[in-house]
């Protein structure tokens, strides 16, 4: 007998780590207030 | 082995693991709410609950990546394998930690309004076309019920039910559930920590899982693309038998995709398949001990003559068969149905007292 989903299971961490990884660090640069975002709204008003 | 249904098989090497689990836990629990309500911010009122759910969560994710990072390890090396024996109670009670998050977020965060708690998951938050403002409970809750899917179908009942590749494919969905949980914590936890050690710790994490299990696959490859050449008659050689260490194995790839494991034992060769019929564990990283093949992951066993397990168990692999000509090892690349017997090939046992003197 195979073990048919050798490959397979090394296909899906070469697609899932990327993806994973970048959608993560997207959200995170989409977040509100945070170290990764920019400076909040008004910042630079009272600048 | 599927002899006999058992709700758990425990042994003292499960138990004093077990021990070991909880004791973490506790602790990791423990250190989480005390360090939490120290450092809680001056001038707002500390919220045990809120921490407790945040406990809860980090705590089951900190015990999914260790559950994802053994099997990898295990094929990187077999140090790892005592952990990969242990590895089903760390995923069971990875469930039932998340679980207590949820039903502890749901309670705390949905159940004080006119809705239903299960409605309200839905329908408090409808930013669904948003990234920021993604109800990011929903991708914890996907999550959870694939977990649960992992736990209840844990036991080798659902193993010998569902045959070992459907069982496997199943339970590969933990992988993009890891991925789902890494956004359920990057939008949810992430998302009101000020500090970005928590999002190092997170996203390292992941990608830490993710390069062990690459690496382990990498090298499986390598593996493979050494398929041996084909010899007269359609045979494929292996090499010396002196060079397989006695009681141990080599694997060598044969043509179709599929492994055989060459065992030398008491001056004998002979091969079966390198896949243990319980969860495709590989037989010829095992060792032949008590005169029976013992796959390193689970301990189940099977003559390595005619690849049948010891009574009472009946389950059964295929052999093949080997010959030895000119002090190399031949093997036919074409199985033997499960459970048929073979001769071994005999050692020439000069070449043995020189390997001794030697």
């Amino acid at each position: 007998m195979r073990r048919p989903l050798r490959r397979i299971h090394f296909l899906i961490w070469l697609a899932l780590a990327p993806l994973t990884l970048a959608a993560a660090l997207i959200a995170l640069s989409l977040a509100p207030d945070t170290p990764f975002s920019e400076l909040p709204p008004g910042v630079e008003e009272v600048d | 082995m599927g002899h006999q249904y058992q709700a758990v098989q425990w042994n003292k090497n499960k138990v004093v693991y077990d021990l070991y689990m909880i004791i973490s836990l506790v602790v990791f629990i423990g250190l989480f709410m005390v360090i939490g309500l120290k450092t809680y911010p001056s001038g707002h009122t500390a919220e045990p609950v809120g921490l407790m759910i945040r406990a809860l969560g980090s705590a089951a994710f900190s015990m999914l990546t260790i559950v994802l990072m053994i099997g990898p390890l295990a094929r990187l090396s077999p140090r790892f394998n005592p952990f990969l024996y242990n590895r089903r109670h760390l995923g069971v009670t990875t469930f039932l930690v998340s679980f207590l998050h949820f039903v502890l977020a749901l309670m705390w965060y949905h159940a004080a309004g006119p809705l239903n708690p299960f409605v309200s998951l839905f329908v408090s938050n409808p930013l669904y076309d948003s990234i920021p403002g993604f109800p990011f409970e929903i991708l914890g809750l996907a999550a959870l019920i694939v977990l649960f899917l992992m736990a209840a179908t844990s036991h080798d009942f659902w193993l010998n039910n569902l045959s070992a590749p459907v069982w496997k494919a199943l339970h590969m969905l933990i992988y993009p559930a890891y991925a789902i949980l890494i956004l359920h914590i990057t939008l949810g936890a992430l998302y009101t920590e000020k500090s970005i050690v928590y999002a190092v710790l997170t996203l390292g994490a992941f990608g830490l899982v993710a390069m062990l299990h690459l690496t382990a696959g990498f090298r499986e490859w390598r593996t493979d693309s050494g398929l041996r050449h084909l010899k007269k008659k359609g045979w494929v050689e292996i090499g010396s038998p002196l060079d397989i260490p006695e009681k141990r194995a080599v694997i060598a790839p044969l043509p179709g995709g599929e492994r055989v494991a060459v065992f030398r034992y008491d001056g004998k060769i002979a091969a079966i398949t390198n896949v243990c019929r319980h969860q495709n564990g590989p037989l010829g990283e095992g060792r032949v001990i008590d005169s029976c093949i013992v796959c390193p992951w689970h301990g189940w066993q099977y003559s390595p003559e005619d690849g049948i397990s010891p009574p009472p168990f009946t389950e059964k692999v295929a052999t093949y068969n080997v010959r030895i000509e000119n002090g190399v090892i031949l093997i036919d690349p074409k199985a033997n149905k499960p459970g048929a017997r073979v001769e071994p090939a005999i050692i020439d046992p000069v070449s043995i007292d020189e390997e001794l003197a030697s």
